[in-house]
């Protein structure tokens, strides 16, 4: 296995220890490109940030501003007390928003 | 923390071993030039988090993964593997023949991912350990992708294997 291990290592020489063209890039090349992917990262992250800022705010101001539906009046109740009054009759009272009280006496 | 300046020394002094680790890889300058130039700005990118003896070790990673990715976009249009070499021009007359070109055609018939175990145990000089975690795999696959390959490979140069691994260095 050794011996393959440097057959291969031999073939591999071969190939890689030529001399290719030269190189099409530079350090500054490589610089400016990464500045540049730097900057759209750092865009779409503001951009994804405003976004997201947007639609939580429209949510909350339409479940603020979600319109209230009118208000509708209380049911009438009818209450009968028994008040001590010079006839003795019972007293009908009718309570409604706002409560009002009707004392009905009889005559 | 690791500067600009650290970077364009790093670049100066490496640029060229990782293009070449990526001409074993794919067999064409003008690809290999492009996995560098990819591998080079992802390096820039994590340069700051970078340590020292990790830069080889990503940059590394980063052209092996990148090949092996655009390897796998790319499979449409690539050749289909045969039986047969391309070229039988190649096998005809032993002298004559270029022993470069005979050993990229070989190298290029052995499966990719074959190929980058042999790129980074014998050019790279890996460890079995080392080069599973490049390729994020098990040492197990490393050794038998590594056997496969050397067995693909001697298939490939037949007869001229011996001779020109010999004559290699």
């Amino acid at each position: 296995m050794d011996r393959d291990d440097e057959q291969m290592r031999a073939l591999l020489a071969e190939v890689a220890e030529q001399h290719g063209p030269p190189l099409g890039f530079s350090a500054d090349g490589i610089a400016r490109r990464s500045r540049r992917i730097k900057l759209a990262r750092w865009g779409a992250g503001v951009a994804g940030s405003l976004t997201v800022t947007a639609v939580i705010a429209l949510s909350v101001v339409l479940a603020t501003n979600r319109p209230v539906p009118p208000a509708t009046p209380p049911p009438i109740t009818i209450t009968t007390t028994a008040t001590p009054t010079e006839s003795a009759t019972p007293t009908t009272t009718t309570s409604q928003v706002p409560t009002t009280t009707e004392t009905t006496t009889g005559s | 923390m690791a500067t600009r300046d650290d970077f364009d020394a790093y670049f100066a002094a490496r640029a060229h071993a990782l293009r070449a680790t990526a001409y074993l890889l794919c067999g064409d300058w003008h690809r290999a030039e492009d996995i560098t130039q990819v591998a080079m700005t992802k390096l820039y990118l994590a340069w700051p988090r970078l340590r020292e003896h990790g830069m080889d070790a990503y940059a590394r990673k980063v052209v092996v993964r990148t090949f092996l990715a655009e390897n796998r976009r790319l499979w449409r249009r690539r050749e289909h593997l045969t039986h047969e070499p391309p070229e039988p021009v190649r096998n005809a007359g032993t002298e004559d023949v270029d022993r470069r070109l005979l050993v990229e055609a070989a190298l290029a018939q052995v499966p990719p991912r074959q190929r980058a175990v042999l790129v980074l145990r014998y050019w790279n000089d890996l460890s079995v350990e080392d080069t599973a975690d490049v390729l994020d795999c098990s040492t197990g696959t490393v050794k038998s992708q590594a056997a496969r390959g050397i067995a693909a490979l001697r298939k490939r140069l037949g007869p001229h294997f011996d001779v020109l691994s010999k004559d290699g260095r």
